[in-house]
Parts: structure tokens; C-alpha cells; sequence
């Protein structure tokens, strides 16, 4: 049903209330978004990079243009764009802080996570390394596709792109990135270790969904 | 290990190396300065009004010039004027309210058990609540407030007010309003409204009508959500047969045959210029007018199950998916319209399709958010069929899936009451003081603030 109080209320009611400028709408649409964004956000920036202001930006950034959705139904797909938007700003932010050198890196010194144990940690870094070495649409595309588990149709939604075009695109990520991080020695290794020699799920501090 | 393996193996080691939740009450500080912030948004428009003044002062000479040409006598006929456009402009107060008739009345929470019971909020707006229902103030600001009507009939007499912003919520509808006197009743157990305009004007916004339907005074709205139809009568007819259905459980009743014509005066009016006895007459004006606006437009490109559900055609796709055979559409069908059947056959009562298509939805796409959602919606349709144990097991499915997912506040609050319904309060206050710690703010901690008291 399209309650509005209710957190079943669908995406199309939700969409025009919030388009509307109804007062109900903006918890709800945190309510039923926030996870995603801020998951979606978390991986695409990578370790050591708070994300709260930039889950506040997108969710800012919708309200802002909420009456230009065409399609209510879209309504995760349009969120899940403002996200990899900001998510892509931030990162063009941080190459433009690398290259004039206000850190050594442009990057956070604390990375990898809540990878508790070393050989973990290693990978999770040099998998983002590799990610900052590849453009921002194949990184995005990898972190909404692998990680977030997002069908195709929507993310093609999300980006703007064709169905055609968003399957092209990814398929040459996914090659580009696989290849790098095979040749990579500590992600190779991580790559082979048999599934039982991974941390158990416990060591990790990870609470959140899994969609595969 | 193939390709497929190893990406999944990166993607697994990104998930697990930077988990993306927040505790309950992080989120919640978050929300609340996100809401703010959107709230916040009027404010400005108001400081762009103000500084839309001081640039017409300064132009009349009455604002103060920058240094070297400052006229002090002006500046100050420019302070007064601003001062009183402050006052003009400063943010009104929130409205109050107060509950007569009800004196279990908690938490916004309003039962009218055996006497009418009564809302007066501040700018004079009264709302009459009719005995055996029950109401919810939601939210409650400087302009309006948004009314959960949970059950049964209520009177509103809204007092007009410029930029005025009130609703009531009933089921999957919204009645929006300005300044107006109106009856709305809810029936929850047939998902029937009904909307009795006396005077002013109010848009009535839902599935059955997605783009809101606007109605004028002295007309009524009766929608069906098992029939799938929404019908506009004249306001003599409706005054005519107001007295003999005014209850609550009425709400339901036939109508009489004069109720669905649409007299010549009110062309104006989207939903009353349809014909009569046609779902279509409550449909937005882009479906087809016509009563078979359920049946595609022949060969032409038919729009998915999901925008035809968008519409509110569920009749549509419900005859489609029975035309092309249900057990195929259950097993070979794509999710998106898996999920598209499942939400027409709910929309349209029948329960068993629904039950069909999320069960299908949860076997086939096990992973994704639509098949974790299934088991939410699932205990949803049991809890309200009467079974909250069986609805609990699908609660707690959702939940151990979905800690994070979009109906995590709701699968819990609503676990909260089918265990109290079946267990007692002593059973149900763990289940509350979990609810509290994760979603302080959540629609349920009224319920669930009162079940932790000792």
C-alpha cells in the first residue's frame, strides 16, 4: 500500500510527495535510502573517508530536484544517480588535492577498514588502488553492480546510460579491474586463498547486506 | 576459480572490509539534521524574500549605501522597515492541539472508544473523531498537520489560513487540504474511503489516483481499493445520503445509482468529467477514459505492469498475468514483473495472487532487494489476514536479511505488536526496547515507549 506515514509507502507516492514538498516525505525517503546511499558512498569512496556529509549532500541535492524525476517509479534509480554523482565529485576533489599536494598522497592515512587481520587489510588497500587507478564510471560500476548487487535495469537508470551501453561498460571494468588486481601480489593471493582460510564472518565487522 | 568468483571474492572483501552501517542512533542524529535541514529550505526562501526587501529599500534609498554615501535618517526609516518585515516574515509558531473526549489519548495516538472524542489545534481547526475510530497526529508544524486516520470517521473543519498545509492519511490515500470542512472515513477491513466535501476544496491522492484527484464542495469520493475504482458523486446526492452512511462501518455500502453521475458543472474537476460507473472516472487524466481502461490500447506498445501499477491499472495486469497464464508469469517472468503482479494483486485484495507472486519472487530472485522485501510484505498480508504468530517468522526473515533494508523500522514495530497480540506486554517489551534503541523516532515508539513502562 502507498501509505505515506508508513515506510511501506511505495516509491511512486513517495517520489510526488517528496516532489510536492510534503512534509512527511523527507524522513521517510532517509528512512528507506540511507542505507543504501551511505553503503553505496562507502565503498565508492573507500577506506578512511567519512561519509556523512556526503550522504547529507545527496540527500539535499534530491530534495532540491525532486520535481524534475519524470518517472516516480525511478525514484531509487534517480537517488542511487545523486549518490554516484557526489561520489564522483569527492573523488575529482581528491585528485585535484593530490595534484596540488595538500597531503603527500591525497589520502587519508588510515585505510583498510574494518579488516581485522593484515593480509586482509593489504588487499582491501591495494583493491583501492587499483579502483583509483581506473575512471570513475567503471569504479562506480563495479562498487553498484559486484558490491551493492544492483540489477542491471537500474543502474543503467541510475547513470543515464542505455542497457546496451551500461553492459559494454561494465564488462570493460570488470576485465580492467579483475586484470589489475591478478596482477596485483597481495590481491592475487587473496584472490587464491581457499574460501575457509578467509577470516570468519565473525572477525569482521561487517553488519551489513549481502545481496548475492 | 572463474571470473565471476573472483569479482564476487572483491566485491565480498570491499563489503566486508568497509561496512557501511551506522548504529540506530547515529542514523537517527543524521535524520534529524537532514530533516532539519530540508525544513530549513522555507526558511531560506524566506531570507530571500527579506533580501528581495532590503534590495527594494535600497533602491528607494532607504537601506543603508556602502561607506561614503550613507544617508543616516534614510538608514533608519530602512532599520524600521526591516524590523517590520522580520516581525512579517519570522517563522510562525508550531501549532498545538488538545484531545477532548479521549482520555487515553498518548503520543499523538487518538481512540475514540464510546463518545466522539475532539482535536482542537491552535489556529481553530477542530477535527471530530466518531466513536470507534482511531487517529494518529503524525506531524504537527507552524502551517498544518498530517493525520493518520487508522480506522473509522473523521470531521474536519480546517481553518483557512494563508500557505495552510493539513492531511489526513487513510490506507494508501491522501487527502490534501487548505481551509476546508470535510468528513473522511476509512474502512480498514474492505479498503474503502470515503471523502465527504462541505466546503473548500481538497485533492485526494493514492494508488486509485496517483496524480491526486480535486474535489469541490459538496461532491464525494468513494474509493474501493478491492474493486479497484474510485467514484466522484454530485454533492445533492451526497447530501441525500449522507445521514444513512455516516458510520464508519458504512463506509462500504452501495452506493445508489444517482451517486455516480457527474453533473454538467463540474468539468473542472479531473475525476467527476469521466463517465459514469468506470474505474477511469478517479483515473489521472492521462488514462483512457473509456471503463476498459484496464485493457492495453490494442497492438499498441502497452506500458510495463510496473507504470500500469504506477497508474493504479491494476485490473490490467492482473488479467494480463491470468491471460498469459499464471504459473508462467510465476516461474518465467522477469522480477520486474514479478513485483509489478505482486503489488496489483495487494492493491486489488486478492490476497492469494499476491501471496503467489511474492512467494515466487522470494524462491526465484532469493538475493536482491525485491526477494528480502517479499518476506516483509508476506508478514504483512498474514498479520493483517489475522495471523501475527505466522506473521512474526516472516518479520523476523525480513529482518535477519534486511537489518538495514527499507522496512526494517516497520518490520520491527510491527513485530512489537503481533508479539504483544499474541504473547501479552511482558513478551513484547524486549522486542519494544529494541525497537527504541534502533528507531527512537520511528512511527511505532509511541507504542513502543508505553509497552517498556513498567
Amino acid at each position: 500500500m502507498q501509505a505515506l506515514p508508513l515506510s511501506a509507502t511505495d516509491d511512486v507516492a513517495l517520489a510526488r510527495a517528496a516532489a510536492q514538498g510534503h512534509p512527511g516525505a523527507a524522513p521517510v525517503v532517509w528512512q528507506r535510502f540511507a542505507p543504501l546511499v551511505r553503503r553505496i558512498l562507502t565503498r565508492t569512496l573507500g577506506p578512511g573517508d567519512e561519509v556523512d556529509d556526503h550522504v547529507q549532500d545527496t540527500f539535499l541535492r534530491f530534495f532540491r530536484v525532486a520535481k524534475d524525476l519524470r518517472d516516480p517509479s525511478l525514484l531509487s534509480s534517480f537517488i542511487i544517480g545523486i549518490a554516484v554523482r557526489v561520489a564522483r565529485a569527492e573523488l575529482r576533489r581528491r585528485r585535484l588535492r593530490r595534484w596540488l599536494q595538500l597531503s603527500p598522497s591525497g589520502e587519508l592515512p588510515d585505510v583498510g577498514g574494518a579488516q581485522q587481520d593484515p593480509q586482509g587489510r593489504a588487499a582491501l588497500t591495494r583493491l583501492y588502488d587499483i579502483l583509483d587507478k581506473v575512471d570513475d564510471r567503471s569504479r562506480a560500476l563495479f562498487v553498484l553492480r559486484f558490491i551493492e548487487g544492483l540489477e542491471l535495469t537500474e543502474i543503467a537508470d541510475a547513470l543515464g546510460c542505455s542497457l546496451a551501453t551500461t553492459k559494454r561498460h561494465l564488462a570493460r571494468a570488470s576485465h580492467r579491474i579483475l586484470t589489475a588486481a591478478q596482477r596485483d601480489p597481495a590481491l592475487s593471493a587473496y584472490l587464491t586463498k581457499a574460501p575457509q582460510a578467509l577470516d570468519p564472518p565473525g572477525s569482521l565487522a561487517c553488519g551489513g547486506e549481502h545481496d548475492e | 576459480m572463474n571470473e565471476a568468483e573472483k569479482l564476487s571474492r572483491l566485491a565480498d572483501l570491499a563489503r566486508e572490509g568497509l561496512p557501511a552501517d551506522v548504529d540506530a542512533a547515529h542514523d537517527a542524529a543524521e535524520r534529524a539534521r537532514f530533516v532539519d535541514a530540508v525544513s530549513r529550505g522555507a526558511a531560506r526562501r524566506r531570507e530571500g524574500d527579506l533580501g528581495r526587501v532590503a534590495s527594494w529599500l535600497r533602491s528607494l534609498g532607504l537601506w543603508p549605501l556602502p561607506a561614503g554615501r550613507a544617508r543616516w535618517g534614510f538608514a533608519l526609516a530602512g532599520a524600521a522597515a526591516l524590523a517590520l518585515a522580520l516581525v512579517a516574515l519570522w517563522p510562525s509558531r508550531r501549532l498545538d492541539y488538545a484531545v477532548e473526549g479521549a482520555p487515553g489519548a498518548a503520543g499523538g495516538y487518538i481512540a475514540a472508544a464510546g463518545e466522539e472524542a475532539r482535536l482542537r489545534f491552535t489556529d481553530g481547526t477542530t477535527v471530530a473523531l466518531s466513536p470507534g475510530s482511531a487517529l494518529r497526529v503524525a506531524e504537527v508544524d507552524a502551517v498544518g498537520a498530517r493525520m493518520l486516520l487508522e480506522d473509522g470517521r473523521a470531521s474536519l473543519r480546517v481553518t483557512p489560513r494563508p500557505k495552510a498545509r493539513w492531511s489526513v492519511e487513510a490506507g494508501p490515500f491522501a487527502v490534501l487540504v487548505t481551509g476546508t470542512a470535510f468528513d473522511v472515513s476509512w474502512t480498514r477491513g474492505d479498503g474503502t474511503l470515503r471523502v465527504d466535501l462541505h466546503e473548500g476544496s481538497v485533492t485526494v491522492r493514492g494508488p486509485l489516483a496517483p496524480d491526486g484527484l480535486p474535489l469541490r464542495a459538496g461532491q464525494r469520493l468513494v474509493a474501493r481499493m478491492r474493486e479497484g475504482d474510485v467514484k466522484i458523486s454530485r454533492g445533492d446526492a451526497a447530501s441525500a445520503a449522507g445521514p444513512a452512511q455516516q458510520g464508519p462501518s458504512s463506509a462500504g455500502a452501495a452506493l445508489p445509482g444517482g451517486d455516480r453521475n457527474t453533473g454538467p458543472g463540474d468539468e473542472g474537476d479531473a475525476g467527476a468529467a469521466r463517465p459514469e460507473g468506470s474505474r477511469a472516472e478517479g483515473a489521472p487524466a492521462g488514462l483512457p477514459p473509456d471503463g476498459s481502461a484496464a485493457a492495453p490500447d490494442g497492438a499498441a506498445a502497452a506500458p510495463s505492469w510496473a507504470k500500469r501499477v504506477a497508474a493504479g491499472d491494476f485490473r490490467s495486469v492482473l488479467a494480463e498475468a491470468e491471460q498469459r497464464g499464471l504459473g508462467g508469469v510465476l516461474d518465467h517472468g522477469p522480477l520486474d514483473d514479478l513485483v509489478a503482479l505482486a503489488d496489483a494483486a495487494r492493491y486489488a485484495r486478492r490476497g492469494d495472487v499476491a501471496q503467489r507472486a511474492l512467494t515466487a519472487t522470494r524462491k526465484r530472485f532469493p538475493g536482491t532487494s525485491h526477494g528480502k522485501a517479499a518476506a516483509f510484505l508476506l508478514g504483512r498480508m498474514v498479520d493483517d489476514g489475522g495471523s501475527p504468530g505466522a506473521a512474526v517468522a516472516w518479520y523476523d526473515a525480513y529482518l535477519a536479511e534486511s537489518p538495514g533494508g527499507p522496512f526494517a523500522a516497520e518490520a520491527l514495530g510491527r513485530k512489537m505488536v503481533a508479539v504483544e497480540r499474541t504473547g501479552g506486554r511482558s513478551a513484547a517489551r524486549p522486542v519494544a526496547e529494541l525497537y527504541l534503541k534502533r528507531h527512537p523516532r520511528g512511527a511505532h515508539a509511541p507504542v513502543a515507549r508505553d509497552l517498556v513502562k513498567p
